[in-house]
């Protein structure tokens, strides 16, 4: 059995190995992919037994070198970071095996498994920083990570959307290092359980305003509204690979941050902070909807709608009940399953189709009728529609919002599941029913390994769609207890600690 | 009573879809020997519903007796939700419609389909709908009512979309969707309130709360919501066009959703919650109204059409709206009226689109216009049309008749308002008129009269095929005529009584004396005579008569409305950088003023009095000159127009912010300020070389448009900006006493715990390692970053860099940058600086831990003596003379950083922690100096500097870069 302080750590170190391995084998591309995959594997293997022990155990915290908390650096999981975490395993896996298809040649030359790694990594570290700075630190390496993955090939567009990426999420760094070094100033401290302890204690106005600060930085990243203009610029730019693993895994990093540090730092003036994640919410599942709704390019379609999902997550932040949490919960973990596999279907789509253009696309449901049921399942988990994975998700929101009685949140949210119906059946009538616009006919690509290696994936993705409606009983089980951690910073703050700490509430 | 059986059905039906699907995936269906084998594969199917329908109907005795049937599974006991079954009169009553209208449309469509090998799709949906409904109408917990309404919309908009290559099945298809969809939102809305207040999911026990619902000061919202899904779903007015759309389904399905089963599911619903949530005045008028539009709006509609499946669909709206008026009223009689209409609806109904399905079929054409006199040719068919037809009149002696009169004994009864009972018996007068003439209109028009041109080439259609319309059509004459059967007058009663939440007594009897119901059907009768008897006039009147008016405008207004929305929210999303800048900054200003309320003034006062300035000399003179170099030269960055001056005004701001540091007194942070300020200049200078010049003045050029009005609004938000987090910070840092907790530790532990002088050293490489590691891993792929964004460039050109080196060994000709020669003094002092410049970096890792200066300064050190190397001997021969310079180097760097950790948790079992190893193995070094993780760690950041200041420096020194042909 791997000692707790040590697997807490290789989510981090898997993918930091591996990415350095894949550079060490800079000139042998198929050793580069070898080595990337069996990495991505490994770092499923390993988030499943740290969740496994965590779900077990309870949360587990780690002072890395030993140096006492809150001098050191604190790495901290829980159920919910053990949860994202397997997601990033999973995700990583699954995106990594369609990669090895989608990537061409010379994206794979150019360091895009290197890369790739070390977006792994930088989103495991993120789930498990217990430290604001060192969250800091995480985001950078994202953030560069994702920079070059989303420009790696140079073209045009790609470049157009990545200069827009980069630029508006510097601004979220800036913002994010500007709070981090006030909240220093005020409480002293970086360590995470230390400042729950600390900003108890401090005025709350400065708390506040810091708080608001955080929500912007963290809201760029979250894809928020106002702030999210960045996303529908950038994400259908790339290679899909590189589109279904951010789609699936950078928004959630700047949401499960939000989670994060409202649900332990800052609990002071609850009242507000609630009231404008309500609105925020709201706002962001409406325009992300509606945005949707005229495009006509497939991947734009979806990159709106991961706007509007990040609104149905901070729905249940804002409820901050224990049901709402646990569908909070519950809905990133179903929306990262349902919108990466979109993003996967997207590409193969495109590459059976010729084109991520509704209107130039058709006759796909005949021709590719796999592909078409896949492209259903996830679809319909998305727009929420019973038993799949989002309905639960869904009730448990709608649920946790009736009990505490907002019950215009709870309208907005299901009229906006309307609009994402919308959305998806335009996707569905365009690309699969309607015939085929132009009549020279596309030879469909041959049942070879690229099919293999495309299918796969979506195929894994789509199961856990289903598994997550048919197991709703289990997924929400352990939905429940993590909101329950979350909800009790003190357990933060012992695990940390390794004491007792009486006085918090 | 716990009954497991109920679950049967659903095993039995949801099977039968696998079946089909896993029949079509095979080349069986393929094989055409004779006899159609969609045929056989329908009729073997059909033993599913058959099956369910039989195990139903022994249920009848048990149900009749009072009992009330449940199954239950769990399922998300956390949320207290079971997968449960209830049973009783009304679930029973509608569970026998589906299963047993069910096995005649499968049968059915096994010979509507017989040329079609790919129609086991459409048996597939057609089950997997039959199963959502059956569980709709027997579901025990209002979850599970959700997912199979949920379900019977999914598969519907499968099967209205059936011919899904024809745009107005789609387009059917997706208005039926958007439209219940919409109604099965407010469903799950309406629901969730439902059990909300009453506690819990299960159906039994919310029919146990009606006091408490009605009570609710929820109960409109609940009750709206739950109207909205029944009346959407039971195509009511004003939702009921999308149901005359839906007709672009093929026939069966038109027969088995759109007549018998799914759009009775709002009814069902209503019916079913009625004692809970009726019999309130809300409850009264909104049903009334909106059955009593319904109703003679569908039946006058229908008249006009010459569709034969959009006349049955309008008819059908109309028999909807009788259905939905009666939910609304209070009586017993009605409740009587409501399980008799179901019934004799759906037995007409169907019958009567299998009939004009089968004119479809073998005349191939629906459109009374062009038929005509097929009464020679499709005798049985004629029949069928006769009987059921005269049902869907309302004449005696069948069943048609009955479900009228109890009609119109419902709108006369003496608990109505009196002026309302008039309406309602007018109202369903007219539209029992209407019926019967349309019912003429269909049968006469079809059957009888001049052969229309599809006459001609028209056949009987198969025998068997006809079984399915027949059984309907014959059962609406037997029930009658013949005796009255017992058990199903008992188990009409006991839908009614659940429905009505009282005793209700059915008798099947026809002739209940001469009564004001009989008279006033008289006059139905004889109005809706006289109506066929001038239906071409009143036909041709209606076709012109308020033709505008069409909901259909309005559903795509709606539609358009959220086009226009989402075309404002992408208004937006115009794709301009400085837009969304100033949305987030606006965003977050707002966000902190919005929080402040107006209490900025007040901090400003606050700080005013805590911060106090007080003048030290020389040192704060230093500091003022510092600050105002910083900001001019920031200033003066964003105003230059050169862009060469730009960058050299924004290293000066950098230095100068040293020189505050320096100030503080921290002179590391300042050293490294130092060192990153000028490589940062460097590189924006090399990369500056690379953009063409057009390139560059045309950059120049956009900076300066935009009028007046933008520059004072951008100058305006970035002011507001800095003013913002400027008070913030003062606030936030002079509200309260600084007092940090890590400082001291820092500082006191530094030398005892990591023997170092330098406490930062210590925090970058010990205390705080893990953020090192990372920065050095975002270091490197920064460098890693550029090269293979700028590589492209250069690989185009021909370059093999980072693959092969040059291997022709060309004479070194030491031109410098821009191919100009350098001078030879020039040249030595570029030899010597490199391995001077090791030296100095040497040291500076090996006594970082205890003097000012660290792995990252020696790592610039070393890359600016290359860098000078570039710019003196030019690209080629500093690649040729110094080898060691490739891409391995930051992956070497990020390797010795994993090392030196996991060394730290081999040795003292965790990861980072620091490590001597040179007290471990006791070697002898020079003074100060330690071979200690902490220097292996310098090590690696200056091997990942120097491996990402190559890559950087190999692409933007590449001599032939992007615009070097302007630059020369």
């Amino acid at each position: 059995m791997i000692p707790t302080k040590f697997l807490l750590i290789l989510p981090i170190l898997v993918p930091f190995l591996t990415g350095i391995l894949a550079v060490l084998s800079w000139h042998q591309r198929n050793l580069q992919r070898v080595v990337s995959l069996t990495g991505s594997a490994l770092l499923l293997v390993v988030t499943l037994i740290l969740f496994q022990r965590i779900d077990r155990f309870g949360p587990q915290a780690v002072q890395v070198g030993n140096w006492q908390a809150p001098f050191g650096i604190t790495l901290y999981a829980d159920l919910f970071a053990a949860i994202m975490l397997v997601m990033a395993g999973l995700l990583g896996l699954a995106v990594g095996l369609y990669s090895l298809a989608n990537i061409d040649e010379m994206r794979q030359r150019l360091g895009f498994y290197p890369l790739y790694q070390i977006l792994l990594m930088g989103v495991c570290g993120s789930f498990l920083a217990g430290d604001i700075f060192n969250l800091y630190v995480w985001f950078e390496v994202m953030l560069i990570a994702s920079f070059v993955l989303l420009a790696l090939g140079s073209e045009r567009r790609q470049l157009e959307g990545a200069i827009k990426y980069v630029t508006l999420n510097l601004m979220s760094s800036a913002i994010f290092l500007a709070a981090a070094g006030i909240l220093y100033g005020v409480a002293g401290s970086l360590n995470m359980a230390d400042l729950a302890m600390r900003l108890r204690t401090a005025p709350v106005g400065v708390v506040t305003t810091l708080a608001m600060m955080f929500l912007v930085a963290f809201g760029i990243k979250a894809a928020l509204f106002p702030l999210f203009s960045w996303l529908p610029s950038a994400y259908h730019t790339p290679p899909t690979a590189v589109s279904a693993i951010f789609s699936g895994l950078l928004t959630k990093v700047g949401v499960y941050a939000i989670v994060r540090v409202f649900t332990l730092l800052f609990v002071q003036d609850q009242a507000y902070t609630q009231a404008i994640l309500l609105i925020l919410a709201a706002l962001t599942m409406v325009t992300g909807g509606l945005g949707a709704v005229s495009q006509y390019h497939y991947r734009r379609i979806l990159s709106f709608h991961i706007t509007s999902q990040i609104g149905y997550m901070v729905m249940g932040l804002a409820l901050f009940t224990p049901l709402a949490l646990a569908g909070a919960i519950l809905y990133i973990v179903h929306n990262i399953i349902a919108k990466t596999n979109l993003f996967l279907i997207s590409g193969i789509t495109e590459w059976v189709g010729g084109s991520y253009d509704l209107k130039k696309l058709g006759g796909l449901y005949v021709r590719q009728p796999l592909l078409a049921g896949l492209f259903l399942v996830s679809a319909l988990a998305l727009a929420g529609l019973p038993p799949l994975s989002g309905f639960w998700a869904k009730l448990t929101l709608i649920k946790a919002g009736l009990e505490a009685q907002a019950y215009l949140i709870v309208g907005t949210a299901l009229l906006v599941s309307l609009l994402t119906l919308y959305s998806m059946i335009k996707i569905w009538t365009q690309a699969y029913w309607k015939a085929q616009p132009e009549m020279v006919e596309r030879p469909l690509p041959p049942r070879g390994i690229g099919w293999v290696i495309r299918f796969a994936p979506v195929m894994l993705l789509a199961a856990c769609t289903i598994a997550l409606g048919l197991g709703a009983e289990y997924f929400l089980d352990v939905a429940q207890t993590a909101a329950n951690q979350l909800l009790n910073p003190s357990l933060y703050v012992e695990t940390v600690f390794g004491t007792f700490v009486g006085g918090m509430h | 009573m716990e009954d497991l059986t109920l679950l049967l059905p659903f095993v039995f039906i949801f099977s039968a879809a696998l079946v089909a699907v896993v029949v079509g995936s095979t080349s069986w269906l393929q094989s055409a020997n004779g006899r159609s084998p969609l045929t056989t594969l329908a009729w073997l199917l059909a033993l599913a519903p058959l099956a369910s329908f039989v195990l139903l109907a022994q249920k009848i005795g048990l149900i009749n007796e009072g009992e009330k049937l449940k199954a239950s599974l769990t399922w998300l006991p956390s949320l207290n939700i079971s997968f449960s079954f209830y049973l009783d009169g009304l679930s029973l009553l509608f569970a026998l419609l589906v299963t047993g209208i069910g096995t005649l449309i499968i049968i059915y469509a096994g010979y509507y389909f017989q040329k079609e090998p790919s129609a086991w799709r459409f048996l597939s949906y057609l089950f997997l709908f039959m199963g959502s409904m059956l569980g709709l109408v027997m579901a025990g917990d209002v979850i599970v009512l959700f997912l199979f309404w949920e379900g019977t919309s999914i598969t519907s908009f499968l099967l209205v979309a059936y011919k899904y290559k024809y745009p107005e099945a789609r387009q059917g298809a997706f208005k039926a969707l958007f439209i219940t969809g919409g109604g099965g939102i407010a469903l799950l809305f309406g629901l969730l309130i439902v059990a909300g207040v009453s506690g819990e999911t299960s159906l039994s026990a919310i029919l146990g709360s009606g006091d408490l619902l009605r009570e609710s000061a929820l109960y409109p919202l609940m009750l709206g919501l739950l109207a909205l899904a029944a009346l959407t779903k039971s195509a009511q007015w004003p939702f009921h066009f999308w149901l005359p759309q839906a007709m672009s389904a093929p026939t069966p399905a038109s027969a088995y959703l759109h007549s018998a089963t799914m759009v009775k599911a709002g009814i069902y619903l209503m019916a079913r919650l009625n004692p809970v949530l009726g019999e309130t005045e809300l409850w009264f008028w909104l049903f009334s109204i909106v059955g009593l539009i319904t109703m003679v709006l569908g039946a006058y509609l229908g008249l006009k059409q010459n569709d034969l499946k959009a006349l049955l669909a309008y008819s059908t709206i109309s028999q909807l709206g009788v259905l939905m008026m009666l939910i609304g009223q209070d009586t017993d009689i009605a409740f009587k009226a409501l399980v008799v209409g179901v019934l004799a609806h759906a037995l007409y109904k169907s019958a009567l689109f299998l009939v004009a399905g089968t004119v479809d079929h073998e005349s191939g054409t629906r459109d009374l216009r062009q038929l005509g006199g097929l009464r020679a040719k499709m005798p049985i068919t004629a029949v069928l049309a006769v009987v059921a037809g005269l049902s869907m009149a309302g004449l005696p002696p069948l069943f048609g008749f009955l479900a009228k009169e109890t009609l119109l004994a419902t709108a006369v009864h003496p608990s109505l308002p009196n002026f309302f009972s008039w309406v309602l018996a007018a109202g369903s007068v007219t539209a029992g008129a209407l019926m019967l003439a349309q019912a003429g209109v269909l049968v006469f028009g079809t059957f009888w009269g001049q052969p229309g041109e599809a006459a001609t080439k028209a056949d009987e259609a198969p025998k068997l095929m006809l079984l399915a319309p027949a059984i309907p059509a014959l059962l609406s004459l037997a029930i009658g005529i013949l005796p009255e059967p017992e058990f199903l007058a008992a188990l009409l009663a006991k839908g009614a009584e659940a429905a009505f939440g009282d005793k209700v007594k059915v008798s099947l009897a026809l002739w209940t004396g001469l009564n004001v119901p009989l008279l006033l059907s008289i006059v139905a009768i004889s109005l809706g005579s006289t109506l066929f008897y001038f239906r071409h006039p009143v036909r041709a009147w209606q076709t012109n008569f308020a033709a505008q008016l069409d909901l259909n405008r309005a559903f795509a207004a709606t539609l358009r409305g959220i086009d226009w929305a989402s075309d404002q929210v992408t208004r937006l999303q115009n794709g301009r950088l400085r837009r969304y800048l100033s949305f987030i900054i606006v965003g977050m200003v707002g966000l902190v003023l919005l929080f402040t309320q107006g209490q900025f003034g007040q901090l400003l006062q606050t700080m005013q009095n805590d911060v106090q300035f007080t003048w030290t000399g020389s040192q704060d003179f230093l500091r003022l000159v510092a600050i105002l170099v910083t900001v001019g030269a920031a200033i003066a960055s964003v105003l230059l127009k050169r862009d060469f001056a730009a960058i050299v005004a924004l290293g000066a701001s950098g230095l100068s912010i040293a020189v505050l540091m320096v100030l503080e007194p921290a002179p590391d942070v300042a050293l490294v300020q130092v060192v990153v300020d000028i490589l940062s200049v460097v590189i924006l200078v090399l990369a500056l070389r690379l953009l063409p010049r057009k390139e560059r003045q045309n950059a120049l050029s956009l900076n300066m448009t935009g009028g007046q009005a933008d520059r004072i609004r951008n100058i305006f938000i970035a002011a507001s900006s800095g003013l913002v987090v400027t008070v913030i910070t003062l606030f936030a840092l002079t509200s309260r006493p600084r007092e940090s907790v890590v400082t001291p530790f820092f500082i006191e532990n530094a030398k005892p715990l990591t023997s170092a002088k330098d406490v930062v050293g210590a925090i970058i490489v010990d205390f705080r390692a893990l953020d090192t590691m990372i920065e050095i891993a975002v270091f490197s792929m920064a460098g890693l970053g550029m090269f293979t964004l700028l590589r492209q460039a250069t690989q185009a050109l021909g370059d093999k860099v980072g693959e092969k080196r040059p291997s022709s060994a060309k004479k070194l000709t030491s031109f410098g940058i821009y191919g100009l020669r350098t001078s030879v003094f020039v040249q030595a002092l570029a030899r010597l600086s490199l391995p001077l410049a090791i030296v100095l970096a040497a040291t500076h890792m090996m006594y970082g831990h205890d003097q000012p200066g660290d792995g990252f300064t020696a790592g610039v050190i070393i890359s600016l003596a290359i860098g000078f190397a570039y710019v003196v001997f030019g690209y080629e021969e500093t690649r040729a003379r110094y080898k060691w310079l490739s891409a391995p180097l930051i992956a070497s760097g990020m390797f010795v950083l994993l090392l030196v950790g996991t060394s730290g948790w081999l040795i003292n079992g965790t990861f980072l922690s620091p490590v001597d190893y040179g007290a471990m193995l006791n070697l002898s070094l020079p003074t100060g100096f330690y071979l200690s993780s902490a220097f292996l760690f310098e090590v690696a950041i200056c091997l990942s500097v120097l491996g990402s200041v190559f890559f950087m420096l190999n692409t933007l020194g590449h001599p032939e870069g992007l615009g070097q042909n302007e630059t020369k």
